[in-house]
């Protein structure tokens, strides 16, 4: 294992082709060998993330009450998609901000401000997918749910 | 400690299997420690451990999610070009009247945009802390990361054309 490749020039690492050249395997101490061990980090991943992120947590228990209340109201099956894909667009961001923190915790242990930019914007994207799925689920779950309640007719 | 393991060229492999572990997958760092390679492994590793500052409590989750959101809005082109787009289609979409279904689609198209654009800057900032050196992995990292933007936004393109291009289309018909 060579310790770098380093590029020819700088043209090949701008050209449009030059990062399908470069072979992650030099680089990484392990590589996953198989598929089945892939699935395997991923589920190792969502475990980690529900025993020490209580957010996660807490996003777990709100998923399926939205489910919950979807089902109550017998919202249709393409509206129930919509409430999926958006349940799934914040854990995708909760799950992408706490990998970003733990690279910066593993780039450096010093306070640094590109560390606190790294941090502040993954927790943006969090923040973004909350907005967008709270957007989504009242657009879906709003009416009916004052109908249901009789505070609409 | 990446560095050297790069250098030295070595795998780092579990010299003998501890008489406990013989099943479970330990792979023992340069440093000494102990990973449990297995499903529940990365479960035992406290997060606290590393790390400067500790998140306190929601609220401040919160107050640094609305920093990154202003510093996105000052630094990132992408991201000013992103809110441009995202007042057009939302003016478009009470001009044509559209039903909150479309709504909703629109919203994940444009939360993806957003959340990939976020994460993209993230990383990019992460690796700029992680190495000043011009490195093939850098390059990777960032242009995979901006690829996703790209997704995201061939996303939001798509939804953009089923939903809201044949109704101006009919609007411009009349």
């Amino acid at each position: 294992m060579a310790r770098l490749q380093l590029p020819k020039s700088k043209e090949m690492l701008d050209s449009i082709t030059g990062t399908m050249k470069i072979d992650p395997d030099v680089y990484s101490p392990i590589t996953s060998t198989s598929r089945l061990s892939s699935f395997g980090y991923a589920v190792a991943g969502w475990l980690y993330m529900l025993r020490r992120q209580k957010n996660t947590r807490i996003q777990a228990v709100a998923s399926v009450i939205v489910m919950g209340i979807a089902l109550w109201l017998q919202v249709s099956l393409t509206e129930i998609a919509l409430l999926v894909i958006a349940i799934t667009l914040v854990w995708m961001a909760e799950f992408f901000n706490a990998a970003v923190e733990a690279a910066v915790n593993l780039a450096t242990s010093d306070l640094h401000p590109m560390a606190k930019v790294g941090k502040d914007v993954a927790s943006a994207a969090v923040l973004l997918g909350v907005v967008a799925a709270i957007i989504v689920g009242l657009l879906v779950l709003a009416p009916p749910l004052l109908a249901r309640l009789g505070l609409i007719v | 400690m990446i560095d050297s393991e790069l250098q030295s060229g070595e795998i780092p492999q579990p010299p003998e299997p501890a008489p406990d572990a013989e099943k479970k997958n330990v792979l023992v760092t340069p440093s000494g420690e102990e990973i449990d390679m297995s499903i529940l492994g990365t479960m035992k590793i406290d997060p606290k451990g590393g790390g400067t500052s500790k998140n306190a409590n929601r609220l401040a989750s919160f107050k640094y999610g609305v920093a990154g959101l202003l510093y996105l809005l000052k630094r990132e082109q992408s991201i000013q070009l992103a809110t441009a787009v995202t007042v057009i289609t939302i003016v478009v979409g009470f001009w044509l009247n559209i039903p909150s279904f479309y709504w909703a689609m629109i919203t994940l198209g444009l939360g993806a945009v957003w959340i990939t654009e976020a994460l993209n800057t993230a990383i990019e900032a992460t690796i700029d802390l992680s190495t000043d050196e011009i490195h093939p992995m850098a390059k990777i990292g960032k242009d995979v990361a901006s690829t996703a933007s790209l997704l995201a936004v061939i996303v939001f393109l798509t939804v953009v054309f089923f939903t809201l291009v044949p109704r101006i289309l009919d609007q411009l018909n009349g």
